[in-house]
């Protein structure tokens, strides 16, 4: 394969991932604007692992996923007590914070970033996507499913059919926290460089337009929406310097245009009658 | 030197107000974010730098960044928040975003990347006051930002507009009923807004140093920082928030290590989050 | 005063077989070159000559990467109108990097995979080529990095990573000791950005060893005051930097940020002066700082007053292509990044026509591979500033001395 095309597909699945992971969060009615902060601790306790301590690739990428899971449960009973925007900038903060301390933290190369990682490749890459998929499927067919997305609209409708509500909350941010942190081992060792800045408030910001603009009826919309967001900047090549003012109008025109994004409740509706049963 | 840094603080954090100001005069009356804001304070300078190159004197230069930011606000409001204004508050702030990529990206081509200034600042004239070394310029921004916070604290308390801005910000419906016409208060609100940053903008490129069309991102960020620690939806508490940010970076530079500058202001954001989302001084009638 | 900087590799003996195994075909090739008389030895297949140029035409280094694309674009002009290399035009194959790692691997890529070119130009800083060098040797394809100066990132990418710029340590040694001589200070503090790998590297450890070198001990000892690239306000610093009493202060800064520095201590009625090195040379401080910078000491490979016949000829083409590619103010006048790229560009064509490449679809990849054995022995280079590559594939180039006087940047050598 061209491996423009495997560079841009990889960075698709790795926005597939950021997209399911914020896409989760979103679900249960809270909107994250830190996810690049636990795709920061993924991809920095990965590679700490593999780099520093020597770890074959696979176990560092599974404590990758562990160890921003770990700090989404020990932060996440005082945080998602917040709603609205305040939780909006209570995650916003986090991931700041988790920027700049890997900015000044040394054993992980502070300002100098970090290389050596390697191992990665896109079939890998797309192995994880097809798993999670796989699962989000499977899931999406369950009692647990309904339960969960009661929550989208009102929480004292779930608690009157007895959900417990600050429960299933917390396990679907550290569930978003896990597969964010996934997304930065497997960036980090298919990059083969990381710094600080890879994970700016953009990137987490990027991982919620994905979700709004693909459509938040399902999971499917989350993963439209990063295969667009992510050819578009490629497919805008041609514009040389305007790129990226035409990849901000061409966002602001669809978030105005189809606020219900691409896959909106009517298109699901027809599509679902498409389905053979 | 500990009172010099209080000095220098002092002043850094009263352009931190003006832009903690304006985001919470939107959140008021919105209850919605603009993650723009930040854009605000880089447009405004550069129509100020603009003018300052074409010759203007900078009294001109500051309203040029008043009425341009003040603009570009209200574009803001007429793209972002008024045609999405039945969706939930997720959908404009996300497009805000989107907004400010647009802004930083067309400023980029036109001002070019490298670091813009005014054309000659000149030679300032100093004050020597009890040991402590005060610009005329840093007289100058204390002044103009003490005056304008002033300024819209009595607009807000006694005039019509601002009878209607709280009005809205209470209760809209209420508000509609008795005659106020919500979309004009909110374009009113958001030129004040993108006005405050805009001058805010100038002034720090005046008094401190040169800007890129990028430099809009950390102050956005650290503005909404000022507005949360002041309490969400009071005015008075986001002048004492951009005030308390400014002197808590001023601090850190002083006695510490500037690489943790941000690391310390957004600890102590995510903190006031979590322990005390009300801020210092909560909003009366507990509109948070 | 020039002080060459000019390293004669010889080799260990160790490495000698190797060496001579790379060596043989390039002195027969070069032979043959002089038998059948200069540089259009041998006919090249095909239409057109790829070369790729990654840089930074969006986000924060916008202007300085489009000044690196315009001067790559220069050298093909130049090139073209003395019928191209070997009979075949060259073309340029230009992909954004917007100065960030992600984007930067993509563009990297896209001229590598989609193009098919021969090397590359760029990227620009070393976050990007951090990034993109590791995929560089990957893909077996050379890039030649044309403004990173962060120490040890080509080094720690052989072979196929090479970087036309110099190390700052070098400029540094050379920089300390002319501002030494004039100012004759003992008193020096240091202020060092903490979030540029570059400025930060400067201020914590490069001057800190050209000091040592001449015998100083810096007063802010291990503990320089600091800041933040892009910080807008230097009350606080230059504050602390008053109460310290130095007799001269290093900046581990970049240009514009140094510039910030300069002025609120002249605000602040300091009168001491400053030193850096190349990163100081950006964004024009002398003209827009006016008589405060004055007596500035900094050091650089090449600048746009140098008026040699080399410098001319890149001076003119650059100003001619300006105008067509990208018209704003911003990029009408060459800096030493684009006197790089200009140079990467010549670089690459002599390495096409020296090294035997033979331009056919099927021979890519040993074309490419020919390219990377070339440089890595190119020690003779003469470009407008630059002199080829050393061991670690970092640039080989003469250092100037520079002194902000009277609204400009003085070199203190004449013309070469």
């Amino acid at each position: 394969m061209n491996i423009y095309y495997e560079g841009v597909l990889a960075s698709t699945g790795i926005n597939i991932l950021l997209a399911l992971s914020a896409y989760t969060i979103l679900a249960t009615n809270r909107l994250s604007l830190g996810n690049a902060g636990f795709m920061a601790i993924g991809a920095y306790v990965s590679s700490y692992l593999t780099v520093n301590v020597g770890w074959p690739l696979f176990p560092s990428i599974a404590v990758a996923g562990a160890a921003p899971a770990l700090i989404a449960l020990a932060i996440g009973r005082p945080v998602l007590r917040l709603q609205g925007i305040y939780f909006v900038m209570v995650t916003l903060a986090f991931g700041e914070v988790t920027r700049t301390f890997f900015q000044n933290f040394e054993p992980t190369g502070g300002a100098y970033g970090m290389r050596g990682m390697s191992g990665v490749t896109i079939e890998m890459i797309y192995a994880f996507v097809a798993a999670f998929v796989l699962l989000y499927v499977a899931f999406d067919r369950s009692r647990a499913a309904r339960l969960t997305y009661t929550l989208r609209d009102d929480d004292e409708a779930a608690r009157s059919i007895g959900i417990d509500v600050v429960a299933v909350r917390l396990i679907a941010f550290a569930w978003g926290a896990l597969v964010a942190g996934i997304a930065g081992a497997l960036f980090a060792h298919y990059a083969l460089y990381i710094e600080s800045g890879n994970f700016n408030f953009l990137i987490s910001a990027s991982a919620v337009l994905f979700v709004i603009l693909g459509g938040v009826q399902t999971f499917w919309g989350a993963i439209i929406g990063a295969v667009v967001l992510t050819l578009l900047p490629e497919a805008l090549r041609f514009l040389d310097a305007w790129r990226l003012s035409a990849y901000g109008a061409i966002l602001v025109a669809m978030m105005v245009l189809r606020p219900e994004g691409i896959l909106t409740r009517t298109l699901l509706r027809r599509l679902r009658r498409l389905s053979p049963r | 030197m500990f009172s010099q840094q209080l000095v220098n603080g002092i002043t850094l954090g009263s352009t931190y107000a003006l832009i903690a100001i304006g985001y919470t005069l939107v959140l008021g009356v919105l209850k919605k974010l603009n993650l723009a804001h930040g854009e605000l304070f880089m447009v405004g300078t550069f129509a100020g730098i603009g003018m300052a190159a074409a010759g203007a004197p900078i009294v001109v230069s500051v309203g040029a960044a008043f009425l341009f930011a003040g603009l570009v606000a209200v574009a803001i409001e007429r793209t972002c928040f008024y045609p999405l204004r039945n969706a939930s508050f997720l959908s404009p702030m996300l497009t805000t975003i989107a907004f400010g990529i647009l802004l930083q990206n067309v400023a980029t081509q036109i001002f070019g990347s490298d670091p813009s200034r005014f054309p000659d600042t000149g030679r300032s004239v100093e004050l020597h006051i009890a040991g402590l070394t005060i610009s005329a310029l840093q007289v100058a921004i204390l002044v103009t930002a003490f005056g304008l916070m002033i300024a819209i604290d009595v607009l807000i308390r006694h005039t019509r507009w601002g009878i209607a801005l709280r009005a809205t910000s209470d209760d809209p419906e209420t508000a509609a009923q008795h005659g106020i016409n919500p979309s004009r208060v909110t374009i009113t609100t958001f030129f004040v807004s993108g006005a405050l940053a805009g001058v805010a903008g100038v002034l720090t490129t005046l008094v401190y140093s040169q800007v890129t069309p990028l430099i809009g991102i950390r102050q956005g960020l650290i503005g909404m920082v000022a507005m949360v620690i002041g309490g969400l939806g009071n005015l008075r508490g986001a002048m004492i928030g951009g005030l308390a940010v400014g002197l808590l970076e001023t601090l850190n530079d002083a006695y510490f290590n500037a690489g943790y500058r941000d690391l310390v202001i957004f600890s102590v954001f995510f903190a006031f989050l979590v322990l005390r989302p009300e801020g210092l001084f909560p909003a009366p009638g507990g509109r948070s | 005063m020039i002080i060459s900087c000019k390293h004669i590799h010889l080799g260990s003996p160790a490495r000698g077989r190797a060496f001579l195994r790379r060596a043989i075909p390039v002195f027969f090739g070069a032979l043959s070159i002089g038998l059948t008389g200069g540089l259009q030895a041998q006919q090249l297949a095909g239409t057109e000559i790829k070369i790729g140029v990654v840089t930074p035409v969006t986000g924060s280094a916008a202007d300085v990467g489009k000044r690196e694309a315009i001067a790559a674009q220069a050298a093909v002009d130049r090139i073209n109108a003395s019928g191209g290399i070997g009979g075949v035009p060259v073309k340029l194959y230009f992909a954004d990097e917007g100065g960030n790692p992600q984007e930067a691997i993509s563009a990297v890529r896209k001229v590598a995979g989609d193009d098919k070119v021969l090397a590359i130009v760029g990227p620009h800083y070393s976050s990007t080529a951090e990034a993109t060098f590791p995929l560089g040797n990957r893909l077996k394809v050379v890039q030649v990095a044309v403004a990173s100066s962060k120490p040890g990132v080509a080094k720690a990418n052989r072979p196929y990573a090479f970087r036309n710029t110099l190390t700052e340590d070098k400029i540094a040694t050379a920089v300390v000791k002319a501002a030494q001589q004039k100012y004759g200070f003992k008193r020096v503090a240091i202020i060092t950005d903490t979030k540029d790998a570059v400025a930060r590297s400067l201020g914590t450890a490069v001057l800190p060893g050209a000091l040592k070198a001449i015998g100083l001990e810096p007063v802010t000892g291990k503990d320089p005051v600091t800041f933040q690239t892009g910080d807008l306000n230097f009350t606080t610093q230059v504050t602390r930097l008053k109460a310290l009493n130095p007799d001269a202060i290093g900046l581990g800064a970049l240009g514009p940020d140094a510039l910030n520095i300069i002025l609120e201590a002249r605000k602040q009625g300091m009168t001491q002066p400053f030193f850096g090195t190349a990163p100081l040379m950006e964004g024009n401080m002398p003209e827009r700082g006016g008589k405060a910078v004055d007596g500035t000491f900094a050091g650089t490979i090449w600048h746009d007053s140098l008026n040699d016949p080399a410098s001319q000829q890149f001076k003119a083409a650059y100003a001619a292509q300006a105008k067509k590619m990208y018209s704003s103010e911003f990029t009408q006048t060459p800096d030493y990044y684009a006197a790089n790229a200009y140079d990467a560009v010549y670089m690459i064509a002599e390495a096409i026509r020296k090294a035997g490449v033979q331009n056919k679809p099927d021979s890519l990849a040993g074309d490419r591979e020919k390219i990377m054995e070339y440089f890595s022995k190119l020690h003779d280079f003469n470009g407008v500033a630059s002199r080829g590559f050393n061991d670690d594939g970092d640039g080989v180039k003469d250092v100037l001395i520079a002194e902000a006087k009277g609204g400009h940047w003085v070199l203190n050598s004449g013309p070469r």
